[in-house]
């Protein structure tokens, strides 16, 4: 015992008298050395304890119950323990190895997104590259020329009324969306096909985004949506 | 820091999962948890046992510790409710006893003087004991006047070591010295009585 006291560092039996007496003013590097030599501390308290005790006239016939307490703490089941049951790393270097995998997947992650971007930009479809969205492609394209000559063939009468329209279309069919009567209609010349406008300009730079079912039936549907105008 | 938050720092790397941390707060207030269940407690084995009881509670309540008294504060109350729960637990059982009535238990007065904690029981244990007193006051009346005046004041008076300092008027740093070397040449002398 003689032995080991003399080879402990002065000044941690110092900060040991110090925050016996609660005089301490600590700092984490200090709660760390504490920390790092529980069984020195467990020896200067017994004999502060004995010391104080006996300048008090107090009974000195306590025991240590450290090791009976850490036993009885043992089994305690993990998820009962402060915190859940987590590990306190012991050693710094553990931290700095989990940050430096944490600091290699974040570069990781950095670089596969930039790849990536890089890549879409040089393969990508070209207006794009020009700054223009595909639905804003310059003229149309030779789908959007085959859906607009199919809508164009498709001649409606005269304040053609929703029901006409959908006896006269193939696909689809128009959604009864007002109670007014079919006269008081005036659908705009794209719904009905009468003027040369073309279809609905709306279906025509959209229809590409969505499927082509959805683009050759979007006119009679919007036929509804104009209703009454 | 002041003391409640050194301990309060040390309560918090215990909820994170440091053991060691509360092992340090143990070593700190066991005795004094001991001597205090000795109020109520007359058998020492079953002090042991209180106090061992008293840590666990406190270690698995340790996520419920809000912080807003000290640590030894909530730690005692531990203690005092885990002694009459006891003394109720006995009474329930015929055995005993003249439980105090009324009252917080922080307003409840003691049942006696710790006398289970006296002289350790067993007539090897109480001529330990009595070495060990003897041993005390004897390194005590060789220290130095100066070391033996902090050293007094601090444990007897309980004062600061700023009061210290100012009732022996030197400065706080030769008060923290000189106690700190009366520990260490009273712990030389005693060591091979301390026994545990």
């Amino acid at each position: 015992m003689k032995q080991r006291q003399a080879n402990e560092p002065t000044i941690l039996r110092d900060t040991i008298s110090d925050w016996w007496d609660d005089e301490w003013q600590a700092d984490e590097r200090e709660v760390d050395a504490l920390l790092a030599d529980v069984d020195g501390v467990r020896a200067r308290t017994r004999s502060y304890d004995l010391i104080g005790g006996r300048l008090r006239g107090e009974p000195l016939a306590t025991r240590d119950l450290l090791d009976s307490i850490n036993a009885r703490l043992d089994e305690i089941p993990d998820a009962e323990r402060p915190g859940g049951g987590k590990v306190v790393a012991l050693s710094s270097a553990r931290n700095w190895q989990n940050r430096r995998v944490w600091q290699g997947a974040m570069a990781a992650s950095l670089f596969a997104a930039v790849t990536a971007v890089g890549l879409t930009l040089s393969t990508g479809d070209r207006t794009a590259v020009n700054g223009e969205a595909p639905m804003q492609a310059e003229g149309p394209t030779d789908n959007d020329r085959a859906v607009m000559a199919s809508l164009n063939a498709q001649k409606m009468p005269e304040n053609a009324s929703p029901a006409a329209i959908a006896a006269t279309t193939q696909q689809g069919r128009v959604i009864q969306a007002s109670t007014i009567s079919n006269n008081a209609r005036k659908l705009p010349d794209w719904a009905t096909g009468r003027s040369d406008a073309g279809p609905d300009p709306y279906v025509v730079t959209h229809y590409r985004m969505a499927s082509p079912e959805f683009g050759t039936t979007g006119p009679e549907a919007r036929a509804a949506t104009f209703d009454g105008k | 820091m002041s003391a409640e938050e050194n301990d309060k720092a040390l309560v918090a790397r215990a909820r994170k999962g440091d053991r060691r941390a509360f092992d340090l707060l143990v070593l700190k207030y066991q005795h004094r948890v001991q001597r205090l269940i000795a109020r109520y407690i007359r058998d020492p084995e079953l002090v042991f046992d209180l106090a061992q009881e008293t840590f666990i509670k406190a270690y698995r309540a340790l996520e419920r510790f809000r912080g807003d008294s000290a640590f030894y504060t909530w730690v005692y109350r531990i203690a005092v409710n885990t002694a009459k729960n006891q003394l109720a637990s006995d009474a329930r059982g015929g055995y005993m006893v003249s439980l105090n009535s009324g009252g917080s238990d922080e307003s409840d007065e003691p049942m006696m003087e710790p006398e289970a904690l006296r002289d350790g029981g067993t007539p090897e244990a109480i001529a330990a004991t009595e070495e060990l007193k003897t041993a005390i006051d004897r390194a005590i009346s060789d220290l130095p006047e100066d070391l033996r005046t902090a050293l007094t004041l601090r444990e007897m008076e309980g004062l600061s070591y700023d009061e210290i300092a100012a009732v022996m008027d030197c400065p706080i740093g030769t008060v923290r010295s000189r106690i700190f070397r009366a520990r260490e040449a009273i712990e030389q002398s005693i060591e091979p009585f301390k026994g545990d």
